[in-house]
């Protein structure tokens, strides 16, 4: 029989074999699965990273003129950006969302325009929720125009809240975005509702909201807006402010009143003395510090700065030729001025033209289109600013319209359309004679805007001097165009002929703008037949050179000749040719050719009611008893800055006051002065001493474009006694007692006291302890004045005063003071003329029987004899 | 007996294979399975709708094609606690796609919602919304 084992164990090789096999093929798919599975989570994770890392924000959110929306999406992130869709929801519409496939790719750091992708009308004044979503699915929502699904936290405040009348106050809106989400805010734009409480058309907005709108509020953000709200009418007439922002939830406001007041003033009848108060009531001070013009008392001759009412016949300050310095008395005791709001007012008007050309002459004679029929002149009359020119003013023909506002600088100005003109005579009966015959050098500048229905029109006459139609009389004009050369139209054009129209000197200007504000002037040499022309639009940049023209006649003639009836014009020419334009200033010398620095000087002023024609440098300081700085880290400067006030427009207020109101009227008119403030805020405690000293400085600027700054001080004639037609600082409240005082009196007169009761009880003065003292400064002797009166109720030994109630004010009159002291003194019991240091003595009971007793130590007070 | 062992040992390893594969497939399909809720308004009665709605726009945003099975909307505000469940046949979407359900609601104004969104995977997407 023949062995098989050999082949048994190739046939278990070979099964072996393919089980191993077998076994080794699933080990080897399992692997492979492995890995697959290894590298889709691979390939996933790293998707959720490239998730993670996406990123991108709408940089800008911008409305175009047409009011398509456009903006700026930038990738921010490392890796590519697809933009997929743009979801657009109008707020107030409903049931319709708005879906726009953008796709569009952007690589790290690049940015992509939105208009570029979409074309979406959008109205300015509706809201819209709006969300871009990206291929991996980043998402950034944000608003324009509204935050329409969550309350903001606004603020809102008006500073200061108590103002006279005509004053304006400060109302300071803000917006924080605070949305849960960190959603981004575009186009934030404040909604200011005033409501007169008491009085009608209490508030009138001069200015603001400032800015207009924050083009984009990121999260945490603060966006501030400021109005500037002039207050007109009676005591106590309130207006209300609710602030919101436009397309936001209706509930979602902020609310803040301003009224008007007089300020409590601390003293009458020529006695000036702190505001204070029982020995249990708190400090009620309005931290008031008129500039006054005296030096008494100061260390170094600077100007008395204290509560004291305006006395005396006054000064204007003229802040070109001297910086002026004013200074508090030394503090009696350490002084807390709280953080807030420090507000310095002046009453001041301005020249007309800049520093660096008053200097040399301002105009012979201005006109700013800003009152109808001004002074109550009848026709429309327009007059002349400079006071050169006091009848024969423009009049009108036709009716041309004042319009209020919108002028180069948003003032007001007159529009002719066509037919009407305004028109002064230049004749033997004027007084324009008086500023000599166009016979030398002259200036002639106008802010004016052409109306494009002039575009086919071969000449537009502005401001001209002769009339066309006197039969052969020269003229000197401003136009657009000539009128006997076609080859002129729509040019800018400065001419004047001599010698009966013969002799023509010409600058041929560029083409006009229509429908743009521009500035012309034009110099002339006419003895020389020279002339200049400078042009630039406003806001477009200064004018840089002329358009020059020298007649090289031989036969020169030295005259303008252009005598007859109405022979300046504007908006005419005298033969029929009316423009339509709108005019809104007009100036002229007679008597020099401005240069191109001065040209571009005048240029560069914003006469506009809001603007910031005067530059004026404000320093506030700390100082020692010396009045000198304390160094910088006692806190020595505490602001330094460049501050600017408007214009001051003297026709302004003519036609109201019914009278001419310009530069020739005396400085102690309270009819030449304008009023503005400046504000700004303290965060901080400002602590002074006991003997330091608050000091302020104005200066010029070293600003000669300028306008020169002239403001009124310490005039106790017609109205400038009032708190609001002064100039002072008035600044946050002052603890524990108000700014320290130069105390002048006469010797021989009854002295007035004010305390005011601020509760909780009412109270009693009784006349033991009432006393007014004054004792030299070296102590060895003194003076008292006794009670008098209380609220005009006699107090003596048998009467107290009369019941003072929680809150109520006691002006307490005390005998002048003396040695003994009585009620009514001799002469010679009388205190003499000089400086001694005062104090109040106030004692009393309540009405819960307590009584009290307070010494109120005023300062350095300056006695005078007033014969 | 050796054949016998050899086909026994290839068919359970040819199974072991096809079941790894589907625990594969499964498994990576649901986690490569990804939605985005792009956008969520409400809408008061309007057009064909007669009452407050909620239109609900997803994106699928991951790399496979996902079926939405059901949306489930419930208030949690408070003590209202209304919940609706909205079943479709016909939510599939592509990759890179985006779809929008449009569904009744009762909401009213400041009402905060929960909204979970089924896919045919098993996966769950959640989202919440306060009513503006």
């Amino acid at each position: 029989m023949r062995s098989h084992r050999g082949l048994s164990a190739v046939v278990g090789t070979v099964f072996l074999v393919a089980v191993v096999l077998g076994a080794l093929s699933y080990v080897s798919y399992s692997l492979d699965v492995m890995g697959n599975f290894s590298e889709s989570l691979i390939a996933e994770e790293s998707r959720q990273k490239d998730k993670q890392t996406e990123a991108f924000e709408v940089s800008t959110i911008d409305v175009t003129t047409a009011n398509k929306l456009d903006g700026i999406v930038k990738n921010t992130g490392e890796i590519p950006v697809e933009l997929k869709t743009l979801y657009i929801d109008e707020q107030g519409v409903n049931d319709v969302v708005q879906k726009f496939t953008l796709n569009e790719a952007i690589a790290p750091g690049n940015t992509v325009n939105l208009i570029d992708l979409v074309d979406f009308d959008i109205d300015p004044t509706k809201g819209y929720n709006m969300k871009v979503v990206s291929g991996r699915g980043e998402v950034n929502a944000f608003f324009v125009n509204s935050p329409s699904t969550e309350n903001l936290q606004m603020y809102i405040s008006a500073i200061p809240e108590y103002v006279p009348t005509s004053f304006t106050t400060t109302v300071l809106y803000s917006v924080v975005n605070n949305m849960s989400n960190g959603n981004v805010l575009y186009n934030v734009t404040p909604d200011l509702t005033m409501t007169d409480e008491i009085g009608t058309s209490v508030g009138n907005i001069r200015n603001g909201p400032t800015p207009n709108s924050y083009p984009t509020l990121n999260p945490g953000d603060i966006a501030t807006f400021e109005y500037s709200v002039q207050l007109s009418g009676e005591v106590d007439d309130m207006v209300s402010f609710n602030a919101t922002v436009l397309n936001g939830i209706p509930s979602n406001w902020a609310y803040t009143e301003a009224s008007i007041q007089e300020v409590e003033e601390a003293t009458q009848a020529g006695t000036s003395i702190e505001s204070v108060g029982l020995a249990s009531e708190e400090n009620n001070s309005i931290g008031i510090l008129y500039f006054h013009d005296q030096t008494v008392l100061t260390p170094n001759g600077e100007y008395q700065m204290d509560a004291g009412d305006p006395s005396g016949s006054g000064s204007t300050g003229d802040v070109v030729t001297t910086t002026y310095e004013f200074i508090t008395a030394n503090m009696t005791a350490e002084t807390d001025v709280i953080p807030g709001y420090w507000n310095a007012s002046f009453a001041y008007y301005t020249h007309l033209v800049p520093k660096s050309v008053s200097d040399i002459s301002g105009p012979s004679f201005a006109f700013s289109m800003q009152c109808e029929d001004c002074a109550s002149t009848a026709n429309n009359q327009i007059y002349d600013l400079t006071g050169n020119i006091t009848s024969h003013d423009f009049v009108e023909s036709g009716d041309p319209d004042l319009i209020s506002s919108g002028g180069p600088h948003d003032q007001a100005y007159y529009e002719y359309d066509g037919d009407e003109y305004h028109y002064a005579e230049w004749d033997t009966n004027s007084q324009y004679l008086d500023e000599a015959w166009l016979d030398g050098e002259t200036t002639t500048m106008i802010w004016v805007r052409v109306d494009s229905a002039e575009n086919n029109d071969s000449y537009v006459p502005i401001i001209r001097w002769g009339d066309e139609d006197d039969g052969g009389d020269d003229e000197y004009e401003i136009a657009i165009g000539e009128r006997d050369d076609s080859g002129d139209e729509g040019k800018v054009m400065f001419r004047y002929t001599a010698k009966d129209e013969n002799d023509e000197t010409e600058c041929e200007g560029p083409l006009i703008t229509y429908d743009k504000w521009i500035f012309i002037a034009g110099t002339a040499d006419i003895p020389d037949e020279e002339c200049h022309l400078y042009v630039a639009e406003i806001d477009d940049g200064e004018p840089s050179a002329s358009y020059v023209d020298v007649n090289n006649a031989n036969d020169k003639d030295d005259t303008v000749d252009i005598d007859d009836t109405q022979d300046i014009r504007i908006a005419a020419d005298g033969r029929g040719d009316r423009s339509i334009v709108d005019v809104a200033m007009f100036m002229h010398w007679n008597d020099r050719m401005l240069s191109l620095s001065e040209i571009q000087d005048i240029y560069n002023v914003d006469y506009g009611p809001t603007g910031d024609a005067v530059s004026v440098d404000l320093l506030l300081e700390k100082t020692d008893d010396d009045g000198d700085t304390l160094p910088p880290g006692q806190g020595g400067t505490m602001f330094s800055q460049t501050i600017t006030f408007p214009y001051a427009d003297l026709s302004e207020d003519a036609e109201a006051e019914n009278k001419r109101i310009d530069l020739s009227l005396p400085n102690d008119d309270y009819d030449k002065y304008s009023f503005a403030n400046y504000t700004y805020y303290t965060s901080a405690n400002q602590t002074f001493n006991e003997g330091e000293r608050f000091k302020l400085s104005l200066s010029w600027a070293s600003d000669d474009s300028s306008l020169p700054f002239y403001f009124r001080i310490d005039d106790s004639d017609s109205q400038f006694t009032q708190w609001k037609d002064s100039s002072y600082i008035q600044t946050p409240p002052v603890y524990p007692d108000d700014w320290p005082t130069f105390t002048s009196f006469d010797r021989t007169e009854d002295v007035i006291y004010r305390a005011q009761n601020s509760g909780p009880d009412g109270a009693y003065f009784t006349y033991a302890g009432t006393r007014l003292l004054v004792t030299t400064v070296d102590g060895t002797e003194s003076w008292a004045g006794v009670v008098k009166e209380v609220n005009g109720v006699t107090v003596s030994t048998t009467q107290d005063s009369e019941y003072i109630p929680d809150q109520g004010m006691a002006e307490i009159t005390f005998s002048p003071v003396s040695d003994p002291p009585q009620t009514n003194p001799s002469d010679g019991e009388i205190v003499p003329v000089g400086q001694y240091n005062a104090a109040v003595f106030l004692s009393g009971y309540d009405d819960e029987g307590e009584v009290f007793s307070r010494t109120i130590n005023i300062g350095t007070v300056n006695i005078y004899d007033n014969p | 007996m050796g054949v016998m062992l050899l086909g026994w040992s290839q068919t359970s390893i040819l199974e072991q294979k096809q079941e790894m594969d589907e625990v594969f497939n499964t498994r990576m399909n649901k986690i490569n399975e990804d939605l985005l809720y792009e956008n969520i308004w409400f809408a008061s009665p309007a057009g064909i709708m007669t009452d407050n709605h909620v239109n609900v726009t997803v994106s699928n945003i991951g790399i496979l094609g996902l079926n939405v099975t059901q949306i489930q909307i419930t208030n949690v505000t408070g003590t209202n606690n209304t919940e609706l469940n909205y079943p479709f046949t016909d939510g599939g979407i592509v990759t890179s796609q985006s779809m929008s359900f449009n569904v009744t609601y009762p909401w009213d104004s400041a009402d905060e919602l929960d909204f979970i969104i089924f896919t045919d995977r098993g996966n769950q997407f959640t989202s919440q919304e306060i009513v503006p």
